[in-house]
């Protein structure tokens, strides 16, 4: 009964490939689906950049014309730039968000209703987001009526009409959009806290905000990068939908991000391989932004 | 051993069986759906978007009875096919984002109207070459007039280029006004001048009455009135120059003519909110009575009559600024396409054969307001103002709107900074400029 079998070595070896085997196959599947939803189109897109194509007929090669062209277009330039003043609202939402989400922790008179008007955009879609600040905005509207409500006339004007007005306007929109989801991270981020660190802090004769910036604060350096990312990620990659309900891109061009760039240059323009290129540029940056800010927090927490 | 290896497998084997049940079931739903998306248009059934000034076709809508009417009479004609109707959107960046990606993914219409000119050569590796189909009806091409702009290279070379869709009007811009606000204002006949046109607009803002409904959120209002003004400022011959590379748009006549444009904001004619405004969204204010005037294509004369009645629409033409005096541009609006991978060209054409026919083109001119192109219908106009636009746009020599024949991409640029110009952010030479460095690289970027 104790006696091993000469052949359990062997046994065993072809139960681990087998295993492997197994392995394989359930991975197979998210491969598959990474493979043929992430992987190929990246290399379509890569080819089609170094093409000139309409979309209808065959691409003709042109090597990194586009590229070139690119960094010459002033409506590309602009558009990253815009990106980088859309980015603006990281801040405000990494630092608002965590003293919103500090004062309904704390449970302040009316934080239920607090909680609730914060968080009720985030659950709106983005196209009725912008469907509603649209109206808000427009001329004559809401905020004009009430600005010559409260004897502010010469306040109102047209909010989406100057270039400068329209991106403040998308930044606000952005903030007012996603404060609720940064404020949610935070909570849930504040719950698990030790409720004796403020406990503590408090019989110390600590106020509020030493609490908050030096107590909590650094016990929740973990969720402050990852409400980070998410919001960059969103300047960068999450922008369309904003600017194509509220001012598809407009005044001109001035209101355009990486991403409507690409939208429209590929759909409205028909310049499929421009856009291609404008697209790998764009996913170059990402994903450089990327690799930092995950090198930072891991960097950190090590 | 055996019994825990046996039970130790056992959930390990239930999980393989499922997954190879989740295998399979994904293996067959994506082969279903691929099954179900080869199948493409059903058969019998002919797929129809509605571009150009068909996109506000809604139901209930003058334009839409007149589609409704076509396909009544096309199923009664060719019975047993079924007709699916899709709007296609009524503005150009959106129209062309619809329109560039159904060519894209091969998931196309079996027939469409599509605005004229470079709206519709944009795509035509796309299209039917319509020239056997057209020669194999009788008589069809001399039916109509205004061919070039459905062909290669603006040009049908009477009819033997290479046809791509069939003319379905003739389109350009007019000033409508308000008899009534007019005579409240004490003013007693529309514009004859530019300069007139300045004044009445200070005579109907001192009477409390806002002159003129001027939507440009998209830069079309402005861009109507650059195509009208060109006509005093430049011919045919100079305009082929231009899109040839020989004349720049940056040329003193072009830019002068979009410059003068910009005085309607200064010399208040247009309301306050004009640059965020849509165009289809300022033009019912008139059509409600409450502005003097607006620039439109006669599509909008029934909805005109309609609203302020007909013996109360006055129209003119817009005066022009330049060297050679008032003048109409215009071309055809629209026109039929088929796609190439359509799966019913054969039904398609039919349908091409009745929604242009001596009785839809009648009837195109009470529902849908616009010259029709057929030759013989257009003898039968006896709506006043619709007479009048008619007989304009008929004139031989007129100069072809700017934006339908210079290359989409260039239209669909131009348009944004036109947005900016009237705005008062970007100088008429900046716009033509930029304008200009599209046109110049439009062959080169891909």
């Amino acid at each position: 009964m104790t006696r091993s079998s000469p052949y359990a070595p062997h046994r065993r070896q072809r139960s681990a490939r087998l295993d492997r085997l197994w392995g394989v196959l359930y991975a197979i599947p998210a491969l598959a689906f990474i493979l043929v939803f992430l992987a190929y189109p990246l290399v379509r897109v890569f080819g089609y950049s170094l093409t000139s194509w309409n979309g209808i007929g065959a691409p003709i090669w042109q090597g990194f014309h586009n590229f070139g062209a690119l960094v010459h277009d002033p409506v590309f330039l602009a558009a990253l730039r815009n990106n980088v003043i859309y980015a603006i609202s990281v801040p405000i939402e990494v630092i608002g968000a965590l003293v919103i989400a500090y004062l309904l922790h704390e449970r302040i008179p009316g934080w239920r209703v607090f909680r609730s008007a914060f968080f009720l955009p985030a659950v709106y879609s983005t196209v009725v987001i912008g469907i509603i600040a649209g109206v808000i905005l427009q001329t004559n509207g809401p905020i004009d009526d009430s600005l010559r409500a409260v004897g502010l006339p010469a306040l109102a004007k047209n909010w989406l009409g100057s270039p400068a007005d329209a991106r403040t306007a998308i930044i606000a929109i952005v903030i007012w959009a996603n404060f609720g989801y940064s404020v949610l991270i935070y909570l849930a981020g504040m719950s698990a806290l030790d409720p004796r660190l403020g406990e503590a802090a408090r019989i110390d004769g600590a106020g509020s905000w030493y609490i908050l910036f030096r107590v909590y604060g650094p016990n929740l350096r973990g969720v402050m990068q990852l409400v980070l990312v998410i919001n960059t990620v969103t300047a960068f990659a999450y922008m369309f939908t904003y600017i194509y309900v509220i001012t598809n891109g407009g005044p001109g061009f001035s209101t355009y991000s990486a991403e409507f760039f690409i939208y429209d240059k590929a759909f409205t323009f028909g310049q499929l391989g421009y856009a291609s290129a404008a697209g790998v540029i764009l996913t170059l940056i990402i994903a450089v932004l990327g690799y930092f800010q995950i090198r930072w927090i891991t960097g950190r927490q090590q | 051993m055996t019994n825990r290896t046996n039970r130790a497998r056992g959930p390990v084997t239930r999980f393989r069986a499922l997954l190879t049940l989740a295998l399979a079931g994904i293996f067959a739903v994506a082969a279903c759906s691929s099954s179900s998306s080869s199948s493409g248009t059903k058969t019998g059934t002919l797929q129809l978007w509605l571009g150009g000034v068909l996109t506000t076709s809604t139901p209930g809508s003058a334009y839409r009875n007149w589609v409704d009417n076509v396909i009544a009479r096309f199923q009664s004609k060719y019975s047993g096919t079924k007709v699916d109707v899709t709007l296609l959107p009524a503005n150009n960046d959106q129209l062309a984002a619809k329109v560039e990606s159904a060519f894209a993914s091969h998931s196309v219409p079996d027939v469409m109207m599509l605005y004229s000119g470079a709206y519709t050569t944009v795509y035509q590796q796309g299209l039917m070459h319509l020239n056997s189909l057209i020669n194999s009806t009788p008589g069809f091409y001399k039916s109509f007039s205004g061919w070039n702009l459905s062909c290669e290279n603006l040009d049908c070379k009477g009819g033997s280029g290479t046809i791509l869709g069939v003319p379905t009007d003739l389109d350009g811009f007019f000033l409508f006004y308000n008899k009534k606000l007019f005579e409240k204002a004490g003013l007693a006949k529309p514009p004859p001048t530019w300069s007139q046109l300045l004044a009445d607009c200070h005579t109907l803002k001192s009477k409390g009455i806002l002159p003129m409904s001027y939507g440009d959120a998209e830069g079309y209002t402005t861009v109507n009135f650059l195509d009208e003004n060109l006509a005093s400022y430049i011919t045919q011959p100079q305009m082929n120059a231009i899109l040839s590379g020989h004349q720049k748009l940056t040329d003193p006549p072009v830019v002068s003519a979009l410059d003068k444009v910009s005085q309607l904001r200064t010399a208040g004619c247009a309301q306050s909110n004009a640059s965020t405004v849509n165009q289809l969204n300022a033009t019912p204010q008139f059509a409600a009575g409450k502005s003097a005037m607006v620039e439109m294509y006669p599509g909008l004369i029934p909805a005109f009559e309609k609203g302020i009645g007909a013996s109360n629409l006055g129209v003119a033409v817009i005066p022009g600024t330049g060297p050679l005096g008032t003048s109409v541009a215009g071309n055809s609006g629209d026109n039929w396409v088929i796609p190439a991978q359509s799966s019913n060209p054969k039904a398609a054409w039919n349908f091409i054969k009745v929604a242009t026919d001596a009785a839809s083109a009648k009837l195109w001119l009470t529902d849908v307001g616009l010259p029709t192109t057929n030759i013989a219908a257009s003898g039968n106009i006896t709506d006043p103002v619709m007479k009048f636009v008619a007989t304009d746009l008929d004139k031989a020599g007129n100069l072809e709107l700017l934006d339908s024949v210079l290359p989409n991409g260039v239209a669909l640029y131009m348009y944004k900074d036109l947005n900016l110009f009237f705005a008062g952010r970007m100088s008429a030479q900046a716009v033509m400029s930029a304008t200009q460095t599209q046109l110049s690289s439009s062959q080169t970027q891909g």
